[in-house]
């Protein structure tokens, strides 16, 4: 292969020499190309072989020259690449803070930086590095290495370092050459161990990055680490107090600094809305992030993820050189690839090992001959050279029958060199022993080498179990919701309206006043000629005149509901409609009336949660037509989409139509699930049902730590780490604990009502002393106890009723000692029915919503007809 | 090459006429110096390196000039003179100095990454252990 490179590449500098006259576009290619192949191959993009860019080869190599088990100045080690790699001392000082950093290769002493904060590390001169084990043992076998000279002839430096690891993987590896780049990002060292086992064993495998920043992150789009694949990186962001939130893992790609800077820019742009921000990272991350007192955290957790680096996204693209060619390749393959190639560096070394073995073994039986047969007497009357070994030689003969290859001169004169003392001390037994030894050796070798890939999954196991621990993955994997930026903006400018002229925006503040709003946000026009339109917000615009309603537009917002009674032309017929928006095209001009001219709207309103009014509609008085007056109840209707005519009102000339009386909700409680994937609540039949919620419903939310509360659902929610129980809160219920008091050694049983409180209540005693052990939001929840050995004896296992065990009482309340003997385990068992009162309950919220519309309903009814009797 | 290959593109975006004209030239300074006890090669080519280093035989010793400043005063006054080594900079008759420059220069596209790629140049030099 070499041989074909070089032969490539000769022709093109031939004409370079020969014909110095070059023309620009041809010196043009020819210099471009120079200068890209040697970034790409030489400086910026890793081999698949062993995973190094040459300038970390180089390092790792001359760390290898220098090791003596003690740790080397950095400078020391940098001075040393040099002589292989003749580039700036600098660049190879950083690159060696970064294998450090990585903590796999190198063994660091002193303040190699922190990557959390992107401190950077000291002084190659104050820091020292040695080779870790790891490395030792994985990156370097010099006997199957290749060897090339380096740049000035002197010394030799390796083509490849033989790696028997997925090193690319664990590390990750960047680079920026010309034309192209790459990022491979980093794994988990045990997910790729145990994925290169199961690629040995023909299974299938995936695996997904691990980033050293800990973190969230979102696969869906990983893509293989191929280029076009994406992935997002979520920092950990928990609320530890009403006004505090605290960041305690960041993303890939981002330190504590990087972070807050972009925290900060997004406060001064008005997107989110913070009071201050501390850092206390050291060696764990933690940035408080203060709050005002009228800020939502959960919000502003959102608006993190929107308007900050709290969410990164980071696209991989996997490029490495392969025989000298860059290959564009997943991650998949690249295991696979490495895999193979620790098998075949595996294969190499026992090979060697092989050889050497035999070499031993031939050599070791030589020597028996020779002595055991007294050979060295055949020489003593011989004088030249040449007969010495041709009389050896012959003296040898008769009893090589059983060695594996030729005696060849070599073997001969080695033995002409044997210390006489050898000769006179020479013991058969042990030279037999010896001999069976190196045997044994090279039986193993063989049965490996027969076994390559059971002793390539060993290998691996070996490394897993020798090098494995506390490398744990750190980042945790889970499918995110997408924030919408529009629903977590903090609203900073203000709406008006001019609505006869017939402008929007937030720079007329002589104007109406109609809401706050963020500068990213659409507003929702309508007009008196029945036309709707939605835009963005912008300091002043022009819509049409007589606007009738402005409001910020939610997109796919269901529950507003706008009411309307429009003319049909310029005295035709009126109709009444209902209709939500949920998805338009911006900028658009949408007629929500029949379509002729002339046409205009004679009532309109938005109804935010789908009430519905009545209306009296009073016509023109005009010749024969009795009933001028009467009700209109928009809960009749059914809501239709946008487009839709209506019903007709009247085909008379309507008069005036006024607001008589606000209606309730037409809409249906709404059902409410928990997606436990992206711990959010929804209402798209995603995860678990959790009930149906009126408005003043609430969910009880009770976490590990003992505390609960009831919050109204709302789709934004954080959820805490800890919780245990989610669930719709029913006031009536009571919820069953068990705690263990470590001081009493005993467990306490209590049973009480959660209270409704938007903040957190404790539910047992707090101390590192109390220890929550079980919590039941069952009506009547049944538990085993069981007992452990004893002197006497084991008491059978009971089960218990807690309701029969205690009373409900105060949340506060300690509860009962829940045995006398002690405990081995407590199970949960399936709970006791508990019919009449949950009957009445679903009998009551059933009752309840469908007494509302029916009400409703009558009474419009009644006064329709009393109505028109009149 | 990169640091020619810019001043170039500025020259070409700047100052064409003066490429045009002919009045352009590149300096050519050595990569490399090969020399043993008897004999001095300078060397302008990775090939005129290896050539070098086979007619000097063993242990030459091999200076690389990264920049000038690699090279002694003393050593650069032989470079400028009669024997100096300019290239002359000459434009073709019928090209494109914009498609060039856009080619080269030009923003990252899949038609470039693919041309370097396809046109990789490689040098090896292994020895045997």
């Amino acid at each position: 292969m070499e041989e074909d490179y070089i032969e490539q590449s000769q022709p093109s500098s031939e004409n370079e020499l020969e014909d110095s006259l070059i023309r620009v576009s041809g010196m043009y290619k020819d210099w471009f190309l120079d200068y890209a192949s040697y970034v790409i191959l030489e400086r910026a993009v890793p081999s698949i072989e062993d995973g190094f860019k040459p300038v970390q080869r180089r390092i790792l190599h001359s760390m290898k020259d220098l090791d003596d088990g003690r740790f080397n100045k950095v400078a020391n080690i940098v001075g040393h690449t040099m002589q292989y790699h003749p580039h700036g001392d600098a660049s190879i000082a950083d690159a060696m803070v970064q294998i450090g950093q990585k903590d796999l290769l190198i063994e660091t002493q002193g303040n190699w930086g922190n990557i959390l904060t992107g401190d950077r590390s000291a002084a190659s001169r104050y820091i020292e590095a040695r080779l870790s084990k790891f490395a030792l043992e994985v990156v370097f076998s010099p006997k199957i290495t290749k060897w090339q000279s380096s740049y000035d002839g002197r010394r030799k430096e390796p083509i490849n370092l033989p790696v028997k690891f997925p090193l690319l993987l664990a590390q990750g590896g960047e680079g920026i050459a010309v034309g192209l780049s790459t990022k491979i990002l980093p794994h988990n060292f045990i997910e790729l161990i145990d994925s290169s086992i199961k690629c040995l064993k023909g299974q299938k495998f995936i695996i997904y990055p691990d980033f050293p920043t800990s973190g969230i992150m979102d696969v869906s789009n990983y893509n293989d680490g191929l280029r076009g694949g994406r992935i997002k990186v979520r920092a950990r962001i928990n609320q530890l107090n009403k006004n505090t939130l605290v960041i305690s893992e960041i993303p890939f790609t981002t330190t504590t600094s990087s972070l807050i800077d972009s925290i900060l820019k997004a406060n001064d742009n008005g997107k989110i809305k913070i009071k201050k921000i501390e850092d206390n990272t050291a060696n764990n991350v933690e940035v408080l992030v203060h709050l005002p007192s009228n800020v939502s955290p959960d919000k502003t957790i959102d608006g993190l993820f929107a308007f900050t680096s709290c969410e990164t996204s980071v696209s991989p693209l996997g490029c490495v050189i392969e025989n000298n060619k860059p290959l564009f390749i997943g991650v998949s393959e690249i295991l696979k690839r490495s895999t193979e190639n620790t098998k075949d560096l595996l294969r190499l070394e026992l090979e060697y090992k092989k050889s050497d073995y035999e070499n031993q073994w031939h050599y070791a039986s030589l020597e028996r001959i020779f002595i055991e047969n007294r050979i060295y007497r055949d020489i003593e009357n011989v004088d030249t050279w040449k007969g010495v070994i041709s009389a050896i030689s012959n003296g040898l003969k008769p009893f090589t029958a059983h060695l594996k290859r030729e005696v060849v001169e070599d073997d001969i004169v080695r033995l002409t060199e044997i210390k006489i003392k050898r000769i006179s001390k020479f013991d058969i037994d042990k030279a037999q022993i010896k001999i069976e030894a190196i045997e044994d050796e090279l039986d193993k070798i063989a049965f490996n080498l027969g076994n390559l890939t059971d002793f390539a999954i060993t290998y691996f196991k070996n490394l897993k179990s020798v090098y494995g621990k506390e490398k744990r993955r750190k980042t945790e994997i889970r499918i995110f919701a997408d924030v919408d930026a529009k629903k977590v903006v903090v609203k900073n400018c203000k709406l008006y309206v001019n609505r006869e002229e017939g402008f929007i925006g937030t720079s007329i503040k002589r104007d109406e006043f109609v809401e706050e709003c963020s500068d990213i946000d659409d507003v929702i026009t309508f007009t008196e000629d029945g036309k709707m339109m939605v835009t963005k917000v912008e300091s002043k615009k022009f819509i049409s005149k007589n606007i009738k309603h402005v409001a910020v537009f939610k997109k796919k917002d269901k529950r507003t509901v706008y009411n309307m009674i429009y003319r049909d032309g310029k005295k035709g017929t009126s109709y009444i409609k209902r209709f939500s928006v949920t998805g338009v095209t911006r900028d658009k001009v949408y007629d929500l009336t029949n379509g002729n001219e002339d046409s205009k709207m004679l009532y309109f309103s938005a109804n935010p949660n789908g009430e519905a009014e009545i209306v009296n509609i009073i016509l023109r008085q005009t010749g024969s037509i009795k009933k001028l007056k009467w009700e209109l109840d928009f809960a009749d209707l059914d809501i239709k989409g946008r487009s839709s005519k209506g019903n007709i009102v009247s085909k008379y000339t309507i008069n005036k139509i006024e607001f008589k009386e606000k209606g309730l909700s037409t809409l249906k409680p709404r059902k409410i699930w928990f997606d436990e994937t992206i711990q959010r609540l929804n209402v798209d039949e995603r995860g678990e049902l959790l009930g149906e919620f009126k408005s003043d419903d609430c969910l009880i939310i009770i976490q590990q730590n003992g505390s609960l509360k009831t919050v109204k659902p709302d789709m934004n929610m954080h959820f805490p780490d800890d919780m245990i129980a989610l669930e719709k809160w029913i006031p009536e219920k009571p919820i069953s604990v068990l705690y263990f008091n470590r001081q009493k050694d005993c467990y306490f049983v209590k049973r009480f009502l959660a209270g409704n409180q938007n903040n957190d209540q404790k539910f047992i005693p707090e101390g590192s002393k109390i220890q929550l052990e079980l919590v039941s939001t069952d009506w009547r929840p049944v538990i085993e106890l069981t007992y452990p050995k004893t002197s006497k004896g084991v008491r059978d296992s009971e089960t218990k009723n807690i309701d029969e065990l205690i009373s409900i009482k105060g949340i506060k309340a300690i509860g009962n000692k829940l045995s006398s003997f002690k405990i081995k385990n407590i199970n949960q068992l399936e709970p006791l029915e508990y019919l009449p009162p949950e009957k009445k309950e679903i009998n009551d919220l059933d009752v309840e919503s469908e007494e509302i519309k029916t009400d409703t309903k009558d009474l419009t009814d009644d006064q329709g007809q009393t109505e028109l009797e009149f | 090459m990169h640091i020619r290959l810019l001043l170039i593109t500025f020259f070409l975006q700047f100052f064409p006429e003066l490429i045009k004209e002919g009045h352009l030239y590149i300096l050519q300074t050595p990569l490399f110096r090969v020399r043993n006890k008897k004999e001095t090669i300078y060397c302008y080519s990775e090939n005129e390196r290896v050539d070098a280093v086979n007619k000097l035989g063993s242990k030459p010793e091999i200076t690389r000039f990264k920049g000038l400043g690699e090279i002694s005063p003393n050593e650069f006054k032989h470079f400028i003179g009669e024997s100096i080594k300019l290239d002359p900079v000459m434009l073709d008759e019928n090209f494109s100095i914009d498609e060039l420059l856009s080619f080269y220069m030009g923003k990252n596209t899949p038609d470039r990454q693919k041309f370097i790629i396809d046109n990789l140049k490689v040098e090896l030099d292994r020895i045997d252990s």
